[in-house]
């Protein structure tokens, strides 16, 4: 005859370091979300800079880390998409490898920006997204394009590796949807449109 | 529209304003702002970690994809080292050839008599009891036995011993069979030089019948005295040391030879000078 399945568990006897800290099940998902975040930020950067910079295509090369700035102000919820801009733009700046600091306001004001019209306009989804993160992605490069130029850094005629560089990113962002729309799912969808 | 501004939206846009405009004033100011030097100081390792990951995975696509394409460049810049090695070597015997050239044409103008035959040195002797050297000029050239030879700066070689239409064959200083009349050019005393190639003093070079009252100083110059076959004055060495030879009635002196047989390449035979 088979034993019977035992219906309860037992108490668990001892405690883990989490449960000292009484950190709560949601804070924990909440901590790996940003965790994940910022890792993937992070990623970018590093491939931005030590990779992607020696490739050129066409006399240009990307900006993932504004891509990926911008991307995920549209997928996270309005605020914190503007904190999580606002906080990653100032890293962006203090990495190095930025245009300046005018980024900063352009990043959190374009993201906030995208984040707005996506939710006021469009539905959720994919398609939503995408094409409100690449609209900020286009006019983020404008802006920097023109700021550069009455800033005496380029020329006119190099109009063009901006808008390649625009494009390569949004392209980019395509690729890079998948896994930034998991990681802002970790914890459980929490939009408020 | 209005309920997406809430407060923390309006904050990160005044704050973002603010930093950007604090941050331009103060990188204006200084060259690196705390905030820089320290993201940067953690992205650093970082960075130097992926880009050495990046360029060893290139190195292994390089390996595997474009070996051949390697290869053949590899064979293409060894050809080219090959070739510029060769250029080096000629530049360089072409610099020796032009220094020694220079040093003749001086000793050419101070002994406008002389008549000189050059030529390179192309062998040299192989055994323990002779120190000679071979020529590639002979008989064709001008070149008979008993032809004494130098070098560009008036350093004795030898005395030519035996020639071909092409060749001929130079017994060395350090030859003991050969003996030359020379004078230490400071005092005036003379004295026969003969080469220790097969004495005790191998390498040096002897001088005896030194006379017994005779001062003799380290490093005076040896020169030949001038007879018919040595001109006057070609130097042959200086004195390193000196002494009282076994009959106790004479002096002797021993030389460090001025030329360098080991590194000679070119050699003047001299087929004619005035004796006077």
């Amino acid at each position: 005859m088979l034993r019977r399945k035992r219906d309860f568990k037992p108490d668990r006897t001892g405690t883990s370091l989490l449960s000292k800290l009484y950190v709560t099940p949601r804070q924990r998902r909440l901590l790996l979300k940003w965790g994940v975040i910022a890792l993937l930020t992070l990623a970018l950067s590093l491939a931005q800079d030590v990779i992607l910079c020696r490739v050129s295509i066409l006399g240009a090369s990307t900006d993932l880390v504004a891509a990926g700035i911008l991307l995920l102000s549209v997928l996270l919820p309005t605020d914190d998409g503007a904190i999580f801009a606002l906080v990653a733009s100032t890293v962006y700046y203090f990495s190095g490898s930025s245009p300046g600091s005018y980024c900063i306001l352009l990043l959190t004001a374009l993201g906030i920006a995208a984040n707005i019209l996506r939710a006021n306009l469009l539905r959720r989804g994919f398609a939503s997204n995408l094409l409100c993160a690449a609209a900020a992605m286009l006019v983020y490069e404008m802006l920097v394009y023109v700021l550069v130029l009455f800033l005496g850094y380029t020329t006119l005629s190099r109009m063009y590796a901006f808008g390649i560089t625009a494009a390569l990113s949004c392209a980019a962002m395509v690729v890079l949807y998948p896994l930034f729309s998991a990681a802002c799912r970790i914890g459980g969808d929490s939009w408020k449109d | 529209m209005k309920y997406f501004f809430s407060n923390k939206v309006r904050i990160a846009l005044i704050v973002a304003a603010i930093l950007a405009a604090a941050l331009a004033i103060a990188s204006s100011l200084t060259s690196l702002t705390p905030g820089e030097f320290i993201v940067q100081g953690i992205l650093t390792p970082m960075r130097a970690t992926v880009s050495s990951a990046a360029s060893q995975i290139a190195q292994f696509y390089d390996y595997i994809y474009r070996y051949e394409e390697l290869a053949a460049e590899n064979e293409e810049l060894k050809a080219q080292i090959a070739e510029m090695e060769d250029d080096v070597r000629d530049l360089s015997d072409l610099e020796r050839e032009n220094e020694r050239l220079r040093a003749l044409l001086e000793l050419v103008e101070d002994n406008d008599d002389y008549t000189l035959v050059d030529c390179y040195v192309i062998t040299r002797s192989s055994n323990d009891w002779t120190s000679t050297v071979t020529v590639n000029k002979g008989t064709s050239s001008g070149i008979e036995a008993g032809m004494c030879a130098i070098t560009a700066n008036g350093e004795v070689v030898g005395l030519v011993t035996e020639t071909g239409s092409n060749y001929s064959i130079i017994k060395t200083v350090l030859d003991s069979s050969l003996e030359i009349s020379a004078t230490i050019a400071s005092s005036g005393y003379s004295g026969i030089v003969q080469g220790g190639y097969t004495t005790e003093t191998a390498g040096k070079l002897r001088m005896d019948y030194l006379p017994s009252s005779a001062v003799i100083r380290n490093n005076d110059q040896v020169v030949t005295s001038g007879t018919t076959v040595y001109p006057r004055n070609l130097i042959l060495g200086y004195i390193i040391d000196a002494g009282f030879d076994d009959t106790g009635v004479a002096k002797y002196a021993i030389l460090e030879p001025a030329v360098d047989l080991e590194s000679l390449e070119q050699v003047f035979i001299l087929t004619g000078f005035d004796e006077d």
